[in-house]
């Protein structure tokens, strides 16, 4: 039978069994555990996959519903804030003074580096802006052009308030083609070994609408820009499942 | 406790003896672990130094030696000669460090991985009692363990959101103060004066709350006490910690106006601090000493000076 109790025979001694054992394993660990991870991280490291078609090349009259009525623009971004070159800010200014909805934006960008961190949020920098998160959830919809087979997309829905207007904002990450709507996630999708290439992006559809008015439309438009760009992201700008495969 | 685990005290060897055995081994394997965990150690003392939201953690290693020494006859009651089994929470320690590094880069869930690790050290060394037994003190160190400051902006949004607006609310009522919030900024308007409260600080209205909680977790533990107690001071510790922290803000807020303070100037902050620790304090000490009648069943059922297995947490 077992006992823990000794090395030598008779007394109890400092070098017990288990605890040589434990020494034993902290020290392996020691020495071999961090060369261990980074030869693995070397080997099965992700490589960056650059766009298919630079995002400034996105058309904003490809999408349907903000076409009659609405004028749009592209805003630049600072480099540094954002951590990429590879962006896409769009502003909708709504044209009719009659409509609740003054302005709509669209704000992608685009990682490949595997050592890029995933980036704040919206509900995290627009507090330090002055922004008041009134509302955080998740909402869940469906994209009617990609059809039955493909699941609904999660993505997170913020009410924003400003000093003189509330906008609601709906972001969701495509990372390696999956897409999530929080930070851990996306650096969970980006730490499953498989693929030898990796990429994410932010997607963010923001609607601007009066501090008294209900979210609903303004939810709606925000919802109705990301279901009509995501499929042109992922079927042109995006890298394609197969391109992120690791080459045997 | 388990079939490897020797159940008693060699007969050659005195409780004080053993002690003296299972301090040395532990020791030495803590040591081994700060060994293989020294970068997270390195990076968890910068981060410490360089922030006041976690000087309390300074103070830990005083706290966790107070508290082995208020128990120290329960800690030695139950030392064994360890277990076998111990070694399963370290490899699960060491795996989860792994896992943490790489595939994934968790830099919270790499240092977190010390708990498990060190709750398997104690194990070996002294047995699953001593484990049990030790809980408060791991408990310490779980809070001493800085959150990354991505990961904490994100988790405080909403409880800075509500202490910002209910410190608003509250100085708002003052007469002849006006308050109004925009994003973590508050700025008041009095008769003499205007300007901003609690600037230059970041999380400002979620601040110290890993503080509090470390101070609530000192006091519940700092005598044996029954569980019943300590399972209903651990209901109501989040809303101690939550009002805590309104208070550290509010009292900012009201120093700041009712003085003229410059914004910049820190000795408010200071106060407020003070202040909000020592009722954290002193609303963790009420909780534990109120008498409802449920803990004075409980606790009379022990006889003084004695520790019943089944109903008291050490």
């Amino acid at each position: 039978m077992y006992s823990s109790r000794l090395i030598k025979t008779g007394k109890q001694t400092v070098c017990s069994v288990p605890f040589l054992l434990a020494a034993g394993l902290l020290v392996t660990a020691a020495v071999g555990l961090h060369p261990g991870l980074k030869a693995m991280s070397d080997y099965y490291g992700k490589k960056p996959i650059d766009l298919r078609i630079s995002l400034d090349q996105f058309d904003p009259s490809r999408l349907p519903s903000l076409q009659q009525g609405w004028k749009y623009d592209f805003y630049s971004a600072s480099e540094i804030d954002i951590g990429t070159v590879d962006y896409v800010h769009i502003s909708f200014d709504n044209q009719d003074n009659t409509r609740k909805l003054k302005r709509a934006e669209l704000f992608i960008t685009y990682y490949n580096n595997p050592q890029d961190k995933v980036p704040h949020t919206p509900d995290v920098c627009s507090r330090q802006s002055g922004a008041i998160v009134e509302q955080m959830s998740v909402i869940t919809f469906d994209v009617p052009e990609w059809g039955p087979n493909r699941s609904s997309v999660q993505a997170r829905y913020l009410i924003i308030r400003e000093k003189k207007y509330k906008m609601v904002d709906l972001y969701l990450f495509c990372v390696e083609g999956k897409f999530r709507y929080s930070r851990n996630q996306v650096r969970w999708v980006l730490g499953i070994p498989g693929n030898q290439y990796s990429y994410f992006s932010k997607i963010e559809a923001a609607t601007v609408f009066p501090l008294n008015e209900d979210p609903a439309l303004a939810l709606e438009t925000s919802k109705t820009i990301l279901v009509e760009a995501l499929p042109i992201l992922v079927s042109e700008f995006f890298p394609a499942q197969e391109q992120l495969k690791r080459q045997e | 406790m388990d079939r490897n685990e020797s159940k008693v005290l060699d007969s050659q060897e005195t409780p004080g003896n053993q002690g003296i055995r299972v301090v040395l081994q532990i020791l030495i394997l803590l040591m081994l672990s700060v060994w293989v965990f020294w970068s997270e150690v390195v990076f968890m003392v910068q981060l410490v130094r360089n922030s006041s939201d976690m000087a309390h953690v300074a103070a830990m290693p005083v706290a966790i030696i107070v508290l082995i020494l208020m128990r120290k006859k329960e800690l030695l009651e139950c030392i064994t000669n360890g277990s076998r089994w111990g070694m399963v929470l370290i490899l699960f320690g060491l795996f989860f460090f792994a896992a943490a590094t790489w595939p994934f880069s968790y830099g919270y869930a790499r240092d977190i991985a010390l708990i498990p690790l060190w709750a398997g050290i104690i194990w070996t060394c002294g047995g699953k009692k001593l484990v049990k037994r030790s809980l408060p003190m791991l408990l310490l160190v779980f809070l001493s363990i800085p959150i990354g400051n991505r990961m904490y902006a994100a988790l405080i949004i909403r409880p800075e959101t509500y202490t910002i607006a209910a410190t608003a609310k509250c100085v708002d009522v003052l007469p002849g103060i006006d308050i109004s919030v925009s994003g973590t900024d508050i700025f008041y308007t009095s008769e003499h004066n205007q300007g901003a409260v609690a600037l230059g600080e970041s999380n400002r209205g979620a601040r110290l709350l890993l503080c509090y909680a470390a101070i609530g977790v000192f006091v519940v533990f700092f005598r044996i006490r029954s569980l019943w107690r300590v399972l209903g001071v651990a209901v109501v510790a989040t809303a101690v910690v939550f009002f805590c922290n309104f208070l550290r803000l509010y009292f900012w807020a009201l120093i700041v106006i009712l003085t003229n303070a410059e914004p910049v100037n820190s000795w408010p902050k200071n106060i407020s601090t003070v202040i909000s620790m020592l009722a954290c304090y002193g609303i963790c000490v009420f909780l534990c000493a109120c008498k409802l009648r449920l803990f004075i069943e409980e606790e009379s059922k022990v006889p003084h000076g004695e520790i019943e297995t089944n109903h008291v947490l050490k």
